[in-house]
């Protein structure tokens, strides 16, 4: 390494509405390594990657390519300099074939504006730029694809191009954002591998993923973010053991309050062979959970696992393609989310979804939008029992709320409907630790009061903490089940997070 | 399993080299044949209803394929493209009135389009998606209001008479295109324009600049995060086609020497878009099938009242965006991959 | 002067205020421009015609009447065009709106002609002198009239039910899938309300400006331009942008040019659009 800094971010800080998704974030890229940004959903990563590519403007700091000030450059200025990023939800040109995917993104290395297209001669230019085309997919190992159109190829496939699209762009310093989501253990060696020999040819690299495992393996150098603060920074070797990263990745606060144990009961939720596709990915294969009368259940298991489609499967929001889910006993298949309501189901979905322009007596009162008038009546004050702080901001905007009223509010506004289940999904996402631990004895207290809990979260120490049963999750399928005491213990649980 | 899809991948791309070779013919039988076809016509239907609409038919032709380098290539759907017409009319009417030869009011036509575009791209196309729609069909409505309004210049409702016919004066060959009887020769004036714009959203297509369009077509953000500069390439596409498509004001002036607001409304944008989606946006013959169909079926309905005619423009608006999302060139292209992939 | 100027803009604001509300009320709960709504503030104004002139209706009945008509046909609409179309991108749903627009505003031009009408107004007679300005007492009723459906409708918005399942689905509609509100009662709500506006300013326009089946597409395409300026799927942008427009349009027409009146909407969009894309009171944009 020559130790010449290709990128330096300083003191970066994004804000949205007064939530700080970075803060005062500082790190650099050395010419000709592999940095890896990694930290838990939310940290802020993804923000930083906008930010810094001019997706996004940022509220303060600097951004400097090659020593140059690029900050609130637009992404194609940036670009045109060198700097190319990839996308987090594949992005590919999926109409046009795979060799003219290339072509439109070796756009800068074309001369010419409109005058030359109309009247310039294209023969000439036309074998330079196949000669160009073949050897990037070769390179990336897409060759015998060429002619197929993108939106055909197989989605790890599809994740391939979208790099070897960046390479058409001819980039000094590749950006990938989570090159990693959704493949395989197989699939994403091979992706690393190929990072690895777009390196030695040159291209300094900067990659975000939370496949901590895969990360700490290929990376040269690890930032690990939380919060939008940087938490660690080195050799991914110590970084990984450092106490506050396995905190950050696995949660603290195995000192709440357990929940009372319950006996047999019969099953709320049963979830047998459950497969959904988007697309070309499946992301859930043949998935089978139970939830009892009574029981708080954890789902656990690393980004992109499925832990959310599972959840949006129950509650309708999502077509699913095999398999059978059963509420109370009823099948769901054909039920419409608004009638899955009806029969008793509430899900607080990931990121909250309230309304954000209603005050917050109205967010609740639409969670009881079914209800006689005096039962919601009742409702309410059994959701101010739980969150007093509602109750004081009942006539406030949603929107002004802070991030754990909000999240107080969601799962207020959840529980109004008087639900027999309830599905949660990363209720402690960007929470404090101290909030954190004040939204999981509230579910504990709800649970006493005899709802049955399907939770997905990404603080496993917690999660495990209160519930009674635990699934594990990986590529869509259940890798372990049983009591959560014992998972508590269990080693593999470690391994899905971290890969250590 | 993956090396066989990918043995079939090859398969596939050596196959379809085959199917190249035999599909450019084709294109070549076809576009000589239409060629054919287009000089013919006009000594094929002889009466002068059917010469007039021969040379609409040109003129639509110049405005769809100018439509369709926004609609087809960067899928940018506006809606006000017939005012960018009448600024070039207005410009090139004006100007030849005042004594300026033929050639430089069409020069006129395509700089006024050209600075109109600009004009309207700029705010219009900070905006995504439907609300760039909108504002083009309002801004489009504004521009006929304007006309409306310039009495001194424009001379309002009333409209312009008189304007001058075509004069060409080309190597010591004189000829005024006396349009009111004689219209054969305008005819070819028109084609001759309608096939050089063809040839230039062809060449546009296949260039650089239209590779960047469909970039924008496909992912804006994508296509920024490669080094294309959206906004920009928007812009000059925008400019470009309302320039062509005040040339066709120009030679629409010149062609019925009267023009008035009501020529160009936005009922006229709203053809030329059903035009540019029925003959199927983004293909090479889109642009020609779209105005034969369409002018042909209006006059089929000249039985009807105008008012009737429009209901049945807009219902076979409504319909072609259901069922034929691609127009008939692209239905005709779906239609043969699939009995080519039934074949195989 | 000014004074005069402000009431007879009173009644022009007004009257888009309804329209525009209608508008950005769709817009906000299915992100559809839909301009047939033009077309049933012009059916409004010859219900108004036709229900006076021919049947001897009374022109208060008029109003309900058009009312109805306007929510039907709004729902119909709706049912028949835009539902069947929801799986397309919010351009193809605005090309069958301008469709219909056309359909409509033509099958008009075919039945009732290009004639101008004029509805005779109530209370033609009555005039009130206010500090030298003159207001009309059908003026007086228009500001009312107006004036009772604006608070109707945001009453109904904010305190019934279905108003709040109404907000929350244009606010969060994955939100208000969860809490289990059902979008295609809520859609139907939206536009049966924005219908009813609509056939009611028709009928009250229909007895101070005189009309023929061309003022559809005027009338809508001043009302989206508010509705851009106010801001998309704004109510409170709706209701301020049509005053402003309303009055900029009166003041232009009396201290400059009546001619470019017309205009002033327009340009106002325009302006917003440069230098604030999202309009006066437009929801902040999404991150990416």
């Amino acid at each position: 390494m020559s130790g010449r800094e290709v990128l330096q971010v300083e003191e970066l800080t994004r804000s949205f509405g007064g939530f700080a998704a970075v803060a005062d974030l500082s790190f650099h890229v050395e010419e000709g390594e592999i940095l890896g940004l990694v930290g838990p959903n939310g940290a802020g990563k993804t923000t930083t990657f906008n930010v810094v590519t001019g997706f996004l403007k940022p509220s303060g700091g600097k951004v400097r390519f090659r020593g140059e000030d690029v900050t609130g450059l637009a992404p194609h200025a940036l670009a045109r300099r060198g700097m190319v990023r990839t996308f987090q939800h594949t992005r590919v040109f999926s109409d046009l074939s795979v060799a003219d995917n290339i072509r439109v993104a070796g756009h800068l290395r074309e001369r010419g504006g409109i005058w030359r297209s109309v009247f310039g001669s294209p023969g000439n230019e036309r074998s330079a730029v196949q000669g160009r085309v073949r050897e990037i997919l070769e390179r990336v190992g897409l060759g015998a694809l060429a002619g197929n159109r993108a939106g055909s190829l197989a989605y790890g496939e599809q994740r391939i191009l979208e790099i070897a699209l960046a390479l058409a762009a001819q980039p000094q310093l590749l950006l990938l954002d989570e090159p990693f989501a959704g493949m395989n253990e197989s699939e994403s060696s091979a992706a690393m591998d190929l990072i690895h020999r777009i390196r030695d040819d040159g291209v300094t690299v900067l990659v975000i993923d939370h496949h901590m495992q895969t990360m700490a393996r290929g990376c040269d150098r690890l930032v690990v973010m939380d919060h939008g603060l940087k938490l660690a920074e080195g050799r991914p070797a110590d970084v990984v053991n450092e106490p506050a990263v396995v905190e950050a990745y696995l949660g603290a606060g195995s000192d709440v309050t357990a929940p009372a144990t319950v006996a047999q009961a019969e099953a709320v939720l049963d979830v047998s062979e459950l497969d959904v596709r988007y697309d070309r990915v499946r992301a859930l294969r043949g998935t089978s959970l139970t939830v009892r009368r009574g029981e708080i259940v954890a789902l656990v298991g690393a980004n992109g696992a499925g832990k959310t489609t599972l959840l949006r499967a129950v509650s309708g929001l999502v077509p699913v393609t095999g398999g059978r889910i059963e509420l109370l006993g009823r099948n769901l298949a054909g039920v419409s989310p608004v009638a899955r309501v009806r029969g008793g189901l509430a899900h607080c979905p990931e990121g909250r979804e309230i309304f954000p322009r209603m005050t917050v007596l109205e967010n609740l009162l639409l969670g009881a939008a079914d209800r006689e008038p005096d039962a919601s009546a009742s409702e309410l004050e059994h959701v101010f029992r739980l969150f007093p702080r509602l109750e004081e901001r009942t006539s406030q905007f949603a929107g002004s709320l802070s991030g754990g009223e909000q999240q107080m509010l969601a799962i207020g506004r959840a529980v109004m409907s008087r639900p027999k289940l309830l599905l949660l999904d990363e209720p402690t996402l960007g929470l404090s630790p101290l909030l954190a631990r004040e939204v999981a004895e509230t579910l504990v207290r709800l649970n006493a009061g005899g709802l049955s809990v399907l939770l997905v979260e990404q603080n496993a120490v917690l999660a495990l903490a209160i519930a009674h049963r635990a699934y594990v999750i990986e590529n869509g399928r259940i890798a372990l089940a049983g009591p959560a005491a014992e998972l508590r213990n269990d080693e593999s649980v470690k391994r899905v997070y971290l890969g250590a | 399993m993956r090396a066989a899809s990918r043995a079939e991948g090859r398969l596939g791309s050596a196959e379809r080299g085959g199917a190249d070779l035999a599909r450019t013919r084709l294109t070549w039988v076809l576009g000589l044949a239409v060629a054919a076809l287009a000089i013919a016509a006009p000594h094929v239907f002889t009466s002068i209803a059917a010469r007039h609409l021969l040379v609409l038919i040109g003129i639509n032709i110049v405005l769809v394929a100018s439509l369709d380098l926004l609609i087809g290539g960067a899928g940018l759907l506006s809606l006000g493209h017939a005012a960018f017409m009448g600024v070039g009319a207005y410009a090139s009417a004006l100007l030849v009135k005042a004594g300026q030869p033929f050639a430089v009011g069409l020069g006129a036509g395509l700089l006024a389009g050209a600075l109109a575009g600009l004009l309207v791209g700029l705010p219009a196309l900070r905006l995504k998606g439907h609300y760039f729609s909108v504002v083009t069909f309002i801004v489009g409505i504004i521009i006929t209001i304007l006309m409306t309004n310039l009495v001194d210049l424009t001379r309002g409702p009333m409209g312009l008479t008189g304007i001058p016919f075509a004069k060409v004066d080309l190597f010591g060959w004189h000829h005024t295109f006396k349009t009111i009887v004689f219209k054969v020769g305008y005819y070819y004036l028109v084609l001759a324009f309608a096939a050089l714009v063809l040839l230039l959203r062809w060449r546009l297509g296949r260039s650089r600049f239209g590779r960047a369009l469909t970039a924008v077509k496909g992912d804006e953000n994508l296509a920024e995060s490669v080094g294309i500069a959206t906004y920009r390439v928007k812009l000059t596409a925008f400019t470009v086609a309302a320039a062509i498509a005040g040339l066709a004001g120009s030679l629409y002036a010149h062609y019925t020497a009267f023009i008035s607001p009501d020529s160009f409304t936005f009922v006229h944008s709203f053809d030329l878009f059903v035009m540019n989606l029925l003959g199927g946006a983004g293909t090479v013959a889109g642009p020609i099938i779209g105005p034969v169909f369409l002018t042909a079926l209006s006059s089929g309905l000249k039985g009807l009242s105008p008012a009737l005619a429009h209901v049945v423009h807009g219902t076979v608006l409504i319909l072609v965006i259901v069922a034929l999302p691609t127009g008939i060139a692209g239905g005709v292209k779906r239609a043969a991959e699939a009995l080519r992939g039934r074949r195989r | 002067m000014a004074l005069q100027l402000a009431l007879n803009a009173l009644h022009s604001s007004s009257l888009y205020a309804l329209v525009a509300l209608g508008l950005t009320l769709i817009l906000g709960v299915l992100d559809i421009a839909d301009f047939a709504q033009g077309a049933i503030y012009m059916l409004g104004a010859y219900t108004a015609y036709f229900a006076t002139s021919l049947f001897g209706v009374p022109f208060f009945l008029a109003l309900p009447i058009a009312m109805v008509i306007g929510a039907l046909l709004a729902a119909g609409n709706y049912l028949v065009v835009y539902r069947p179309l929801r799986r397309f991108s919010g351009a193809t749903t605005f090309i069958a709106a301008l469709g219909l627009l056309l359909i409509l505003q033509n099958l008009a031009l075919q039945f009732f002609g290009a004639d101008f009408r004029l509805v005779k107004a109530p209370f033609a007679n009555v005039r009130l002198n206010v500090f030298g300005a003159t207001w009309t007492g059908y003026q007086m009723f228009i500001a009312f009239a107006v004036t009772v459906l604006v608070i109707g409708s945001w009453a109904f918005l904010k305190f019934t039910p279905v108003g709040m399942a109404l907000r929350a689905v244009s606010q969060n509609r994955r939100g208000a899938l969860v809490v289990g509100l059902d979008p295609f009662k809520v859609e139907l709500v939206a536009f049966l309300l924005a219908g009813a506006l609509a056939g009611a300013a028709g009928t009250l326009a229909s007895g101070v400006n005189a009309f023929d089946p061309s003022i559809a597409a005027i009338v809508v395409i001043k009302a989206f331009a508010i509705v851009i300026f106010g801001g998309m799927g704004s109510v409170p942008g709706a209701i301020v942008g049509a005053l402003i427009v309303g009055l900029a349009e009166n003041l232009t027409a009396g201290l400059v040019n009546t001619q470019y009146a017309e205009l002033t909407a327009f340009v106002l969009m325009i302006l917003v659009l440069l230098v604030r894309p999202r309009g006066l009171f437009g929801p902040p944009e999404a991150k990416l």
